[in-house]
């Protein structure tokens, strides 16, 4: 009798050890936390001896042994000097944790391919600070959407043993950025990350967690080469028309910062120096109307990829856009924010930009 | 100059020496230290201190180690120190595989082996630097650290003296500044200098100073070495059947107890009568004295009662462990002794010793009556081979013509016992616990002590003599047991494994009598080792000092070091019971001193965190007190919920603050208004009172608030 043998999908390649530490830490999952700054405090570092903190205890040891054995006072003294100093160190790098704020910034956006910069920004409230990591926990996404995947302790070492260390003065503010590869579109989570310090003598690790609930949108590529807009909303068939630089002063008013550069008239801004914005029907920008239904295309990235690449033309050809997708809509406009949040719609679509958590302006 | 001038101009010679060994590439000396994959290794400037430190601990064993060793040792740091970073081209690492092979056979020509003390010394003196060579990662740096601090510490060995202690913090604290340039390198943005470095690593071993000194104080003393001394040029005192003395460099005196004596009735002997009789020597193999044949039917000596009414002692032993067969009894027992576990097996030897035919296990505990006397009359039908013995003629030959040279000069044989004590006393002989090893021929092991070395302890003079007295025609035996004891208190003696001693046994005019050629060295030549500032030797060092005494410094000098070695170097078992009782905390055993080192390492935690508290503080303290003011305005506001970010003024914060707790808008604005004027206004009000007078009134402005708490409890939004 043949069995139809269902063939679960293999299960990530992990130790037995990183399997029984996922089912013990995913009870006590980290909560992303919404808000902007956190401040670490001292229930929540945590303090280990390093590699080489254990060496000076092996080495402290083995001193002693020779003093006990041999009966030298001064060996004692010696090893009892390294246990001082392991305590000191203790205290030394806590401190360089304790208090630190850190804020998230905001959420990056890149296309496929290119990478994410996660800018967080650090303050150190009282004291100087040396030796301050911050890396991801979590593994660049490859998986599904939005599922986080833990690396592994090995891969967070390596991580650390290439991060930049930040050196705070006493009430100094610094940037620092976790870089991420965007691997495919749509959200990327950072995830949770662990602000580490080995200094001043690296014997000793501080470290804690933060989880921002905070997200990277990946926009999809363009579709190479730009294809042609489809029909302009309401006009004739002649799309795309070439602006036509009209000088009239009457359609002009003054700049407003926000405006699209490219109704501005430099001619005038060369002349007097002060900035105006053309607001005449001469020159009118093309007006087209982007459609996700009016796409024919069956695969979901290529569909996306045209979209953008739509949007894109659509900007450089000073065109305005409205855009109706299954996931929302957007009015006819033609600015910059327009254009971001329309790319905003591409990188979250199946979702509704509303719906994604963790987007941080 | 740019480093990229240096590329394009020609190389200088030295340069271009340096880039043809492969050791690094002229011109990017000063790039950073990242390498290819992003890993920071550690830079030269950190390099270069670690081998400062390393030749520190080098330089600590100039005294121990000999010329060639030394030489080598120097010329490899100084290649360590011309080698800027680790080899990679083939040659250069296949020479140094060929030096480190070269020190190990090096070391091997030197000591005859690997695996000892001074052998291990020579090999970490020399493999040290040319680690440092080679090193490249952190842990490659962590290990040549760990080799150094090992060398250090093995330098006390030859130097434990008041010098070595007083280099110390300067050796620990370089070792732990070389640990802190791990990490730091020197092109770092804010990085600290070296002396930076140096000046944060001193405070930091100065903050670890009390937790060490406690558990220096509170880490209990063993009494006998943790592991069994394979190397045998060391050796503990206490009884054996046997002694080759040529064989030990050092003597541990060991403090244990061998036995206690109560002395019954008010009859207390005299100190030069305090020899107590253990394993009597015999035979002489030409390296080892050992018993030989016992003889188990002695007699005991007949006395005339009055005598034994006059002068006899009784008197009660308890041995804690039974080392060898014999019992320890005052020279010469007058019948055989009582007690529960001997008295079926004790027998008394020819040599009136009193022995047990079976040891036993545990303490012994025995009554003995005996009557002082150094001689008592030998029997005639005792086979007298082994006392004349001097093994085989051609050892020792110029100690046998100085026998015969005695003999001719002293034809008495008390003349000619004398003869050898005043050459003992003129001579310059001397004696020390840490004498030079008379092993390398052992035929001629007396020779060299009577004649070149001249310095020993007992075991050595009482040999020398038996045999100088043998080969002049007297026949004599070595006697091992112990001298002296220490009177407690409570009223009994104490006599420790430090009191073994060996003497000798003369046989003259049929009498076999007791000398002591170790009270013959002078006075003043008696060395006492690390381990000698015990309380029953003090006295005698004091003499010994009394002869320094001609300058103040010198004598300030050396009542230091007497301090320092009482306290820190013979701090063993017995001191820290002294102090431990001195201090209330009574008898210690290891569980409770693991306890009471627990408690010292969170008071000393504490201390350390007290300290940084305080240097806070006063910091805080420095500020302006208007600043003062606001900082605890602002700390109160984040406890209360207010978020408040480092960069933000006063006057933004507290108008977010008026916002969410509109109640206390207008004491706000009264802080805002009041702080802006007092730093920031452009004439300075100079009232009477002054500016402490307005950083008060803000004072009591955050007074007035209520407390976080309540804040927390009374937001708006």
């Amino acid at each position: 009798m043949t069995e139809n043998v269902v063939n679960s999908p293999l299960a990530p390649n992990k130790s037995w050890f990183d399997r029984q530490r996922d089912k013990w830490s995913s009870a006590f999952a980290h909560r992303a936390i919404s808000a902007d700054e956190v401040e670490l405090v001292q229930n929540r570092i945590y303090v280990l001896p390093t590699l080489r903190g254990l060496g000076v205890i092996a080495i402290a040891i083995i001193l002693l042994l020779v003093g006990v054995n041999y009966q030298l006072s001064l060996a004692y003294v010696v090893s009892f000097l390294l246990g001082g100093l392991l305590q000191v160190a203790l205290h030394a790098t806590y401190r360089n944790l304790r208090g630190l704020r850190i804020r998230a910034g905001q959420s990056p956006r890149a296309i496929v391919g290119e990478t994410l910069s996660f800018s967080l920004a650090i303050s150190s409230p009282e004291r100087m600070r040396e030796g301050i990591t911050l890396t991801r926990t979590n593994a660049e996404p490859s998986a599904p959407h939005g599922k986080l995947v833990k690396l592994s302790g090995k891969a967070v070492r390596e991580l650390l043993k290439r991060a930049l260390r930040l050196r705070l003065q006493a009430d100094q503010q610094a940037v620092y950025s976790i870089d991420v590869k965007a691997a495919r579109r749509g959200i990327i989570p950072l995830g949770r990350i662990q602000i580490e310090s080995r200094a001043p003598y690296g014997i000793i690790r501080a470290w804690s967690y933060v989880h921002f609930e905070w997200v990277a949108l990946v926009e999809p590529a363009p579709e190479m080469p730009y294809p042609e807009l489809p029909h302009a909303l309401g006009d004739d068939a002649k799309t795309a028309a070439k602006a036509d630089v009209a000088h009239d002063p009457d359609s002009l008013r003054e700049y407003v910062p926000g405006d699209s550069l490219k109704r501005v008239a430099w001619k005038q801004v060369a002349k007097s120096g002060e900035w105006y914005t053309r607001t005449g029907e001469a020159g009118q920008r093309g007006e087209v109307d982007l459609r996700w239904d009016a796409i024919s295309l069956t695969d979901t990235e290529a569909r996306l990829s045209r979209m953008a690449a739509w949007i894109d033309r659509a900007r450089n050809e000073n065109v305005a856009f409205s855009l109706s997708m299954p996931t929302g809509a957007l009015p006819l406009a033609d600015s910059a924010p327009h254009h971001m949040e329309a790319l905003a719609m591409l990188a979250t679509y199946p979702k509704p930009l509303s719906e994604v958590a963790g987007v941080r302006a | 100059m740019s480093a990229r001038n240096a590329l394009s101009d020609s190389l200088s010679v030295r340069d271009r020496a340096i880039r043809f060994f492969g050791f690094e590439s002229a011109g990017q000396r000063r790039l950073t230290a990242v390498n290819r994959e992003g890993i920071r290794h550690p830079d030269l400037r950190a390099r270069r201190f670690l081998w400062l430190a390393l030749v520190l601990s080098q330089l600590t064993h100039v005294t121990a180690l000999n010329t060639t060793i030394l030489a080598a040792g120097f010329g490899a740091s100084l290649l360590a120190l011309i080698v800027s970073e680790a080899p990679t081209r083939f040659v250069w690492r296949v020479a140094l595989l060929l030096l480190t092979l070269g020190a190990g056979v090096l070391v091997f020509l030197s000591y005859g082996k690997w695996i000892g003390r001074d052998s291990g010394i020579a090999l970490l003196f020399l493999f040290g630097p040319l680690k440092l060579v080679e090193a490249r990662s952190s842990r490659d740096y962590m290990w040549v650290w760990g080799l150094g601090l090992v060398l250090y510490v093995a330098s006390f060995f030859e130097n434990l003296g008041l010098g070595a202690a007083l280099t110390l913090p300067f050796i620990v604290i370089a070792y732990i500044t070389a640990l802190r340039l791990f990490d730091s390198p020197r092109d770092e943005r804010d990085g600290a200098s070296l002396w930076g470095h140096i000046k944060q690593s001193s405070i930091h071993t100065l903050m670890g100073i009390p937790l060490a000194a406690m558990l220096f104080v509170l880490f209990p003393r063993a009494a006998a070495p943790l592991w069994g001394m394979r190397d045998t040029s060391t050796a503990r005192t206490g009884l054996s059947e046997e002694m080759q003395p040529g064989e030990i460099a050092q003597l541990i005196q060991s403090r244990e107890i061998a036995f206690r004596v109560e002395f019954e009735g008010t009859r207390r002997p005299a100190r030069s009568d305090l020899y107590w009789r253990g394993p009597v020597l015999r035979q002489f193999d030409g390296t080892r004295w050992s018993t030989g044949d016992i003889g188990e039917r002695g007699e005991f000596i007949a006395f005339t009662p009055e005598e034994i009414q006059r002068d006899s002692l009784v008197y009660q032993v308890t041995l804690d462990r039974a080392d060898t067969r014999w019992l320890p009894t005052l020279d010469l027992p007058l019948a055989f002794p009582t007690g529960p576990a001997i008295e079926n097996s004790v027998f008394l030897s020819s040599a009136q010793q009193l022995g047990l035919r079976r040891i036993p296990n545990g303490a012994t505990a025995y009554r003995v009556q005996s009557l002082p006397r150094a001689s008592y009359p030998a029997r005639a039908s005792q086979r007298q081979d082994s006392e004349t013995n001097t093994a085989q003629p051609g050892i020792n030959p110029r100690t046998r013509e100085f026998a015969r040279a005695l003999r001719e000069q002293y034809p008495e044989p008390r003349a000619r016992v004398q003869a050898l004590l005043a050459f003992f006393n003129q001579e310059q002989f001397f004696y020390t616990l840490n004498p030079p090893l008379y092993n390398q021929n052992r035929a001629l092991a007396i020779d060299k002590f009577l004649f070149e070395g001249r310095r020993g302890f007992c075991e050595h003079f009482a040999g020398a003599s038996v045999f100088v007295l043998r080969a002049s025609g007297i026949p004599a035996r070595v006697v091992t047991g112990y001298q002296g004891g220490e009177w407690n208190p409570n009223g009994y003696m104490i006599v420790r494994q430090s009191d073994a001693h060996a003497w000798i046994e003369v046989q003259i005019d049929g009498m076999w009598t007791r000398v002591d050629p170790t009270a013959a060295v002078a006075p003043n030549r008696v060395e006492f080792g690390i381990s000698a500032a015990l309380p029953e030797t003090e006295a005698l060092l004091v003499n010994a000092k009394r002869w320094f005494e001609t300058d103040r410094l010198v004598a300030a000098w050396e009542n230091l070091t007497f301090s320092y070695t009482k306290w820190v170097i013979g701090f063993d078992r017995e001191r820290q019971r002294e102090l431990m009782r001195d201090l209330g905390l009574g008898n210690m055993n290891p569980i409770a001193a693991i306890g009471w080192m627990l408690i010292a390492v969170s008071l000393s935690g504490a201390v350390v965190a007290l300290g940084w508290w305080l240097a806070r503080r006063s910091q805080e303290r420095a500020l302006d007190g208007n600043v003062q003011a606001w900082h605890v305005l602002r700390k109160r506001l984040v406890k209360a919920g207010l978020p408040v970010a480092p960069h933000e003024t006063v006057k933004q914060a507290l108008l977010r603050a008026s916002i969410r707790w509109p109640q206390h808008a207008q004491h706000f604005q009264t802080f805002i208004s009041d702080y802006e004027s007092n730093r920031f206004a452009r004439v300075v009000q100079q009232d009477e009172k002054g500016g402490p007078r307005a950083a008060s009134a803000l004072r009591k402005l955050v007074r007035a608030l209520p407390s976080a708490r309540a804040l927390r409890g009374s937001a708006t939004r």
